[in-house]
């Protein structure tokens, strides 16, 4: 390709006009942008190439003190034995092959390259960001005209998109802060390097000493007007880094999957304990809201309901920062295992509720006899009934009876559930439900007036009285989300504070009143 | 790791070059973390203090904004009570183009006109927001207390 990579040498160092296609150290970051379309565009000098950079400059220096001023190499440069002058031959070949072929030696031909070398950054410019100098060919902002290093421009990238602001901004200038910051690059007159050939040849001036006062870039003019961010000569950072879209979509994809996912709570005596992760896949349906929550008091419940929602993305915040976001795949299969099992419980219900209908129309004479038969059949009925008698029922069951509604079921006391992660004992409220507690039915009519007193706790006695467990169950819970709701939360508030100053919780003992501002409300909660 | 030669040149050019009213210093065992003290604008409740801070450049610097914070005690609606800051360009509106002394320029700034409609300290914004007058009495009462030289 380029003259330094024909010199056969196994070159690792290409070059475009005397710069490199790589960054060269200033930043230590990972190199998140991308690298080939950075060459591409440095090979066709619409992006200046990554030069050594000067510590300092003066224009009263002579070739030694600017030569002593620049960076040192990379680490990789540094393993040759001599950098520099390896650098040198490179340049000669590039050299010897347009002007010097004959008549000079190659000491001769190394100091003119190396001179050549050094006369780029004749009218240094000092970047305004890293602070050091570059030849006058650098990048230009293409809204305001300042100057800015190809080693910093790669830096500067959209805001990375996170699960508290699912859009990305692009990226404003740094100096005039209009957005969708762009540069400009006007190439130097001359070429040399990759992309060189066939090119107008390097004007190289004569003698060396003359070069002091007409160097290779005094006929560079730089752009003055401003450009579109769209205009084909602008190179904007969303161009180098043309995966934002992506990360973006991902970043949302995986809220979105996350304020679907719960966590499901199982009840212990008067506690909630999460006993898994529902899968964010399953997408809640409207319906089954309704169905379940019309009887009574239906719409506070609602509202309960999506705030909960709300706070369980905080959890599930929570839980991704903790590092579990990265289970996801090994999360969803056991989550899945669990789902299908709640469909078919969902099925086996719908099933039973049915035939209950269709017994009620037979005879409503027996309906009190019925329900217990009914209940019987609920638990029994996991085990045997629960085989394929229809596909279609099963795939009813499946769009309309939102199963992550299912999910919240708070499940009867019975410590011995408790710490089983296990799709199978998972959410069946009926099948874990011992049968002594159908028998014990009567019993079962006393308990229904501690309902209230409880707070929804006589999950037991609800589920022999009422057909639908389910309903139940999750009236249950909505009754009573503050208690895991507030335990997770806490820590979450915390991280809050430690990463926004703006968070309220540091002066909370200062808050004597409430002010309307968004700080008053995590203050106020947590004053409680 | 060395020290990016931004963050020696800006140090030098500080204290060459201070700005009115402000001094920062570097700590001689960790270059990025520097003592910064902040005279009170004239005219403003805070006249007359010397405000104590810390600023601190995070690894990302310039791509990051520096981590600042007041150490002396201050009564100002955008300044709480374990001295955070709340000040745009501190966070999202941080452009690698600032500096440690364009940063502390606007907190002297900030001290000068206080903003209770973005509050941190929220007692203290109502307070200014519903009696200007007293709270800036406050204002004085704490510089005179915490920030006299």
């Amino acid at each position: 390709m380029g003259n330094s990579a024909s010199s056969g040498r196994g070159h690792h160092e290409e070059t475009v006009d005397l710069g490199y296609l790589t960054p060269q150290g200033i930043y230590t970051g990972t190199r998140d942008w991308n690298q080939s379309i950075v060459a591409q565009l440095i090979c066709e000098r619409k992006l200046a190439p990554f030069y050594r950079p000067l510590e300092d400059y003066d224009e009263s220096w002579d070739d030694e003190q600017i030569f002593a001023h620049r960076r040192e190499p990379l680490d990789a440069d540094a393993l040759q034995p001599e950098g520099s002058s390896s650098r040198a031959d490179s340049m000669s070949v590039a050299s010897r092959s347009s002007h010097h072929k004959r008549g000079h030696g190659t000491s001769n031909s190394r100091d003119l390259t190396r001179h050549l070398d050094i006369a780029v950054y004749r009218g240094a410019v000092e970047c305004p960001i890293c602070f050091l100098y570059y030849p006058p060919n650098i990048n230009h902002s293409r809204c305001c005209d300042q100057a800015i290093c190809t080693e910093c421009f790669v830096q500067i990238k959209r805001a990375e998109p996170d699960p508290k602001h699912l859009v990305s901004e692009p990226a404003s200038c740094p100096y005039c802060v209009q957005e969708n910051f762009g540069v400009v690059y006007t190439p130097p007159t001359w070429r040399t390097g990759l992309g060189s050939e066939g090119a107008t040849p390097p004007s190289w001036p004569e003698s060396p000493k003359q070069s002091d006062t007409s160097t290779p870039m005094s006929a560079m003019k730089r752009p003055r007007k401003s450009f579109g961010a769209d205009s084909p000569e602008v190179v904007t950072i969303d161009q180098i880094r043309p995966d934002w879209e992506a990360k973006l979509a991902a970043v949302r994809a995986a809220v979105a999957r996350r304020a679907n996912r719960r966590i499901i709570m199982r009840q212990v005596g008067d506690r909630l304990i999460p006993v898994g992760i529902s899968s964010g896949r399953v997408h809640a349906l409207p319906t089954e809201d309704g169905q379940i929550e019309g009887g009574e008091g239906g719409t506070e419940r609602g509202s309960r309901r999506s705030r909960r929602r709300q706070q369980n993305q905080d959890i599930n915040q929570l839980l991704g920062s903790m590092g579990l976001g990265g289970q996801d795949l090994e999360e969803l299969m056991v989550m899945e295992a669990l789902r299908l099992s709640l469909i078919e419980h969902e099925a086996q219900q719908r099933r039973e509720r049915e035939e209950e209908e269709r017994k009620k129309a037979q005879s409503a004479a027996e309906l009190d006899t019925n329900t217990q038969s009914q209940s019987q059949n609920l638990v029994s009925g996991t085990s045997s009934d629960s085989a394929p008698s229809s596909t279609s029922d099963t795939a009813s069951a499946l769009s309309t009876s939102a199963p992550v509604e299912t999910s919240q079921i708070v499940e009867v006391t019975d410590p011995a559930d408790v710490n089983t992660l296990t799709p199978t004992v998972a959410i069946h409220p009926l099948s874990s439900t011992p049968p002594t507690t159908e028998s014990s039915s009567p019993s079962s009519d006393g308990a229904h007036p501690s309902v209230e007193s409880d707070g929804g706790l006589s999950l037991d006695s609800a589920t022999t009285s009422q057909p639908d467990g389910s309903s139940i169950g999750l009236s249950a819970v909505a009754s009573r989300p503050e208690t895991p709701v507030s335990a997770v939360d806490a820590p979450s508030n915390y991280d809050v504070l430690l990463s926004s100053p703006e968070s309220a919780v540091s002066h909370k003992p200062l808050l004597r009143s409430r002010p309307p501002t968004p700080l008053a409300d995590s203050g106020a909660a947590s004053a409680n | 790791m060395s020290l990016p030669k931004r963050i020696i040149k800006e140090t030098e050019r500080l204290v060459a070059d201070p700005a009115p009213g402000i001094s920062a210093a570097p700590h001689e065992d960790n270059l990025r973390y520097f003592d910064v003290s902040i005279q009170g604008p004239d005219g403003s409740p805070f006249a007359n203090g010397v405000f104590r801070l810390e600023l601190f450049l995070p690894e990302e610097y310039p791509m990051s904004p520096p981590k600042v914070r007041f150490l002396t005690k201050i009564y100002h609606p955008n300044i709480d009570k374990l001295g955070r800051i709340c000040l745009d360009i501190l966070k999202d509106k941080w452009s690698p183009a600032l500096q440690i002394r364009t940063v502390l320029l606007s907190i002297q700034a900030l001290l000068s006109s206080p903003n209770p409609d973005d509050p941190l300290a929220t007692d203290v914004a109502k307070h200014y927001k519903e009696n200007e007058k007293d709270a800036q009495r406050v204002s004085r009462e704490w510089t005179e207390k915490y920030a006299s030289a």
